[in-house]
């Protein structure tokens, strides 16, 4: 076949088109490949922070399974009044089988602080040094915990009188949702 | 365009037109194809050209060199002797030699020259002009080819071309058609001079006489011919003929000395072998790339530089785009898996971001506060009784023991002396929970049954982490009391 100038001319710039696409279309790859690595490598570093952000999420997990043993997990509307029936009974198992008498028992004010309640409960007894020992190893071994908060010890009167003690013992509360619950039963 | 093995020689005789089409071997030539084609006694070429065009229609000219040849009746060829110069220089002087020795204006002619290297360093130059429309008619003719030409000679120098051993030393050679015969005159390789006899059919009577009459001036020159060479339409015994009017030995050229013949078409052929002199030569002179003076147009050699630039570049532009195609294809495999890889590592990312792990409380950071507080000796009281009972001085008796947590420890009691209450500020003092420890007062009690001294020791406890106590450190900032001892 001839090949006409004319077409020789036409072949050649359809060529240099066809070049330039390429050069074109390979310059793109190669930004695009280049662009890619990069957003591989930062993929990668948010998925190592996504792998350490779960493995210090089920840390804290595991933490917060052993914490909820010690303190309960209840809704921000909790309050003394549902409290209260746990942290009796917690309180005369303190005492049972000991000499100790509970004379009077008396719920203080909520502590709220950072999500978590503080539930006061102030006890007055009569017992003796035994018991009262007793009782502080009882409170430091309870679960869910108490805290010892305010300890008043006063000998009696005569010297076979038993011991008066004002003790103030706190049980807490992880709430979830906004603080500022609690109150008075 | 590319890769010419074929060559395709087209001499327009008086009689014919002959054509003869060679390839390139290593042994020297193969021919591929010979024609002869009869003119009218009107010489219209009309005929011709359409068996031309058939013929190369048929067998595919179309990647095929192409020469033509002009007859030396109507040519003009002059010699000169140039000095040694650079080409663009040689170009000048040949072209005012053209200018010189040419009678017509040299707008009117298309004129060419070849250069051969002589002695000291000049140039013999070799000029042939043409009439532009004469060249115009013959290109025209070639054309129904469908081919351009590369090469358009003058006859005799073509034919010259077809020998392939030329004689030593000077010698004449005659390329005889029906009409005219040409003369040419060649030392070795150099042309020295040429004319045209219009001499008739070599056969007719007279001929060799009036060939030799032209050659006369020549032989009784300073390089007068010691051989003559026969071309064209001449056979044995104008060979004879015109060796006894020169004088000198004659003999038969034979332009298919170096040509094979594997398809046996010259012995098919209805014509001398001689007569293909002119055509084999043009053919021979485009495959060998040195086809002398050429008398093409410049603006259709012209065309041909720009046809053969733009198929250079066309095939440059194509080799890079072939070369082109695997990089851009790795680039694409690589950008894919890169895409893939990128995708995977997102999908990844996603599958832990939402994988089902509930958030711990809020309150737990707190919590967890509260809950190491309460482990910190200063929140032990169990301890801090335990160690008050045994490191209390004997003669000491405590009476009431107040203990805030995170706050203070406040003791009272009796002690038989003061140095009993000095030590239990000491002892008190030296608990690790406690800050700071204050004597608050030391007095004696006047009492029948029981006599001592009465005292109270304020301790500052170090603060808890608590969260939930947040008055945990108030009392560290209060001034320090001094303690006053009544005795």
């Amino acid at each position: 076949m001839k090949i006409r100038p004319q077409m020789l001319v036409g072949m050649t710039i359809l060529a240099g088109v066809l070049l330039g696409g390429m050069v074109a279309t390979c310059g793109y790859q190669y930004l695009a490949i280049a662009a890619t690595e990069r957003d591989i490598a930062e993929q990668r570093a948010a998925l190592a922070t996504a792998k350490r952000r779960t493995a210090e999420l089920v840390a804290l997990q595991v933490k917060s399974a052993a914490l909820v043993k010690q303190m309960a997990h209840h809704p921000a509307s909790w309050s003394w009044s549902a409290q209260l029936p746990q942290m009796v009974a917690q309180v005369s198992a303190l005492t049972a089988g000991s000499h100790a008498e509970i004379d009077a028992l008396q719920p203080a004010p909520v502590a709220v602080n950072a999500q978590l309640a503080r539930f006061p409960l102030r006890l007055t007894l009569h017992t003796d040094i035994d018991s009262l020992v007793t009782i502080l190893r009882r409170v430091r071994q309870s679960a869910p915990v108490l805290a010892v908060d305010q300890l008043a010890i006063r000998v009696g009167a005569k010297p076979d009188d038993p011991l008066q003690v004002q003790l103030t013992v706190s049980s807490y509360v992880m709430l979830e949702g906004h603080a500022g619950a609690g109150g008075k039963p | 365009m590319f890769g010419f093995t074929t060559a395709l020689g087209v001499d327009v005789g008086d009689d014919a037109v002959r054509i003869v089409r060679l390839r390139a071997s290593r042994a020297g030539f193969e021919l591929l194809d010979v024609q002869r084609l009869p003119l009218p006694e009107d010489h219209d070429l009309t005929g011709a050209a359409q068996a031309l065009s058939a013929l190369a229609r048929e067998r595919g000219a179309s990647r095929t060199r192409l020469a033509g040849a002009l007859p030396a009746s109507g040519c003009a060829l002059k010699i000169a002797d140039l000095p040694p110069a650079r080409p663009a220089e040689l170009a000048l002087v040949a072209k005012f030699e053209a200018e010189s020795q040419f009678p017509l204006p040299l707008h009117e002619l298309v004129w060419g020259y070849a250069l051969s290297p002589s002695p000291a360093g000049r140039f013999h130059a070799v000029i042939a002009g043409a009439r532009r429309t004469q060249v115009d008619e013959r290109l025209a003719f070639l054309q129904h080819t469908g081919v351009m030409p590369t090469a358009m000679l003058p006859a005799p120098l073509a034919a010259a071309a077809a020998l392939a051993t030329p004689p030593t030393g000077v010698y004449l050679l005659v390329v005889a058609g029906t009409e005219w015969t040409d003369l040419v005159l060649y030392d070795g390789a150099r042309l020295l001079a040429s004319r045209s006899v219009l001499a008739g059919l070599p056969q007719r009577t007279g001929w060799a006489e009036r060939v030799a009459r032209e050659a006369l001036h020549w032989s009784t020159g300073q390089e007068h011919p010691h051989t003559a060479v026969l071309l064209g339409m001449v056979t044995a015994r104008e060979q004879d003929a015109l060796c006894q009017t020169l004088a000198i030995p004659a003999c038969l050229g034979d332009p298919w000395q170096d040509v094979t013949d594997p398809q046996r078409q010259l012995p098919a052929l209805d014509d001398l072998p001689a007569a293909f002199a002119t055509a084999v030569g043009l053919a021979k002179s485009a495959l060998q790339r040195h086809p002398g003076p050429n008398l093409l147009p410049s603006r259709v050699v012209d065309g041909q530089g720009q046809q053969r630039k733009s198929g250079w570049v066309l095939a440059a532009l194509l080799a890079a785009t072939v070369l082109l195609v695997p990089v851009l294809r790795g680039e694409q495999q690589q950008l894919q898996a890169a895409r893939a890889m990128l995708h995977g590592v997102q999908q990844q990312e996603h599958r832990i971001k939402h994988v089902a792990t509930p958030a711990p409380s809020s309150a737990l950071p707190a919590a967890q506060r509260a809950m190491t507080a309460l482990q910190q000796p200063e929140n032990r009281t169990l301890e801090m009784l335990r160690v008050l009972s045994v490191k209390m001085p004997k003669e000491l008796m405590l009476t009431d023991l107040t203990y805030e947590r995170g706050k203070t420890l406040t003791v009272r009691g009796r002690a038989d002396s003061t140095r009993a209450v000095a030590e239990a500020l000491q002892t008190v003092s030296a608990l690790a929970v406690v800050e700071h420890a204050t004597l608050d007062y030391s007095t004696l009690a006047r009492e029948k049954m029981a006599h001592g001294y009465d005292f109270q020791i304020t301790c500052t406890l170090t603060p808890t982490e608590d969260p939930t106590l947040s008055t945990g450190r108030e009392k560290k900032s209060a001034p320090a009391r001094t303690g006053t001892v009544v005795l």
